[in-house]
């Protein structure tokens, strides 16, 4: 998982370590310094993008 | 910025400068100032103080995990503007940075605006004009402005330090297009820095902070060792520093003045890292209130079993103390990213041994 302000870096690191197609979840930046509701409302599509990437209704 | 961190084996371009450096900048191999052309007579030129082969890999940068070899540092140099004599500077510093306790990776790419703040010491800051006085961390200096340039151009050009892309500093800094310095041992009335840490005086010794840039503490009115130690544990309680909560080691800066004060006094080295750790407090009362109900604050209380306030320090011994700088009544700290550690490497051939001199035998 990333933040969409730091997917650049993720998949830049993902190349460099041997992963150069990791599946990763992106999730509307940002996550630090918001109220824990929003952190929370950003659980369902996260928790969705998840499933999904793994093959799991 | 579209950047190509893959480079090509020999470019040819227009004879033209304009062209050179609009090809340069368009790769994303810049830091926005113009470069000198890498020709291949310059890199050439600019290994022959190594014993390093040209494919040698001397570190492995990151984020990118990039191979930095000793060909691909010394474009990068001549690209910086430096001198070939700078080199063996360059490369310990690359070194240093790729050790596992510098947490490379994470101060490449961090949110935080840290720097590689570089120091230099023993013989060879002399000998290669490394300022160590007036206007130290400024302009002025082909040998600091220079090595300090090239090692950010080799951390972006071949770790994948590129600003929005590997690079994720919210505001950065000034001391990222250079950082880099010689401590003032004529005037240092302690032991200098690599000495202190157990290498010999005559050793040539790199270290390297990743630290923001240089914060001022003027005092011209303390007479007194204690007076100036007072104002700079004031200085050092900062919130909104990532050694608040005592992570990391960061860097205090004696002028040459405040250290003669401070020495006068009878202060030693490690009394005034003392005196810091004892006040250089953040009480919590004053955090913000956010901070204060946050389960970070909880945890922090927990491990330090402080609930009334916050140490800059961790230990009395993670102050790294330099002398550095000209006359006038200052000193400067440098807080760190925090989750890094300060490394000392001693400038040495690929055999090992020491290099006493760049140009002796």
């Amino acid at each position: 998982m990333a933040s969409s302000a730091f997917i650049q870096l993720a998949r830049l690191q993902a190349r460099a370590m041997g992963y150069p197609d990791l599946r990763i979840v992106v999730i509307e930046h940002p996550l630090g310094g918001i109220e824990p509701d929003e952190v929370l409302a950003k659980v369902p599509d996260a928790a969705a993008a998840v499933s999904s990437l793994m093959g799991v209704d | 910025m579209a950047v190509n961190l893959d480079f090509p084996p020999i470019v040819e371009l227009d004879d033209s400068l304009d062209a050179i450096q609009d090809f340069f900048e368009t790769q994303g191999w810049t830091d926005g100032l113009p470069i000198v052309p890498p020709t291949r007579p310059r890199v050439q030129e600019m290994m022959k103080h190594l014993d390093y082969a040209p494919n040698d890999i001397v570190a492995r940068l990151g984020p990118r995990n990039g191979e930095a070899t000793l060909l691909r540092i010394a474009t990068n140099a001549v690209m910086a503007g430096c001198r070939p004599e700078y080199l063996p500077v360059v490369v310990t510093a690359l070194q240093a940075v790729a050790e596992e306790p510098f947490n490379l990776n994470g101060i490449q790419s961090t949110t935080h605006p840290c720097a590689v703040f570089m120091l230099v010491n023993g013989p060879i800051a002399h000998e290669l004009g490394i300022n160590s006085g007036p206007n130290v961390f400024g302009q002025g200096w082909r040998a600091n402005t220079s090595i300090g340039r090239a090692v950010r151009l080799a951390l972006t050009n071949i770790g994948g330090g590129t600003p929005g892309d590997g690079d994720r500093a919210t505001h950065g800094t000034p001391a990222k297009i250079s950082f880099c310095a010689a401590e003032n041992e004529a005037e240092n009335p302690w032991q200098p820095l690599h000495v202190e840490h157990g290498f010999q005086p005559d050793d040539n010794v790199v270290t390297v902070v990743a630290c923001e840039g240089p914060h001022n503490i003027n005092d011209h009115g303390s007479i007194s060792g204690l007076g100036i130690l007072t104002t700079i544990a004031m200085s050092m309680r900062q919130a909104g520093s990532n050694n608040i909560g005592g992570h990391g080691e960061p860097v205090l800066v004696f002028g040459p003045e405040h250290a003669a004060q401070v020495a006068r006094d009878g202060y030693s080295k490690d009394d005034v890292k003392r005196f810091v750790y004892e006040h250089a407090l953040f009480r919590v009362a004053e955090w913000s209130p956010d901070w204060q109900q946050s389960e970070r604050f909880t945890r922090l209380k927990e491990e330090t079993g402080q609930a009334e306030f916050s140490r800059v320090l961790e230990r009395w011994q993670d102050l790294d103390v330099i002398v550095a700088g000209g006359p006038g009544k200052h000193s400067a700290w440098m807080p760190t990213f925090g989750g890094t550690g300060t490394v000392m490497r001693r400038i040495e051939r690929a055999d090992g041994s020491p290099v006493r001199s760049v140009f002796k035998p």
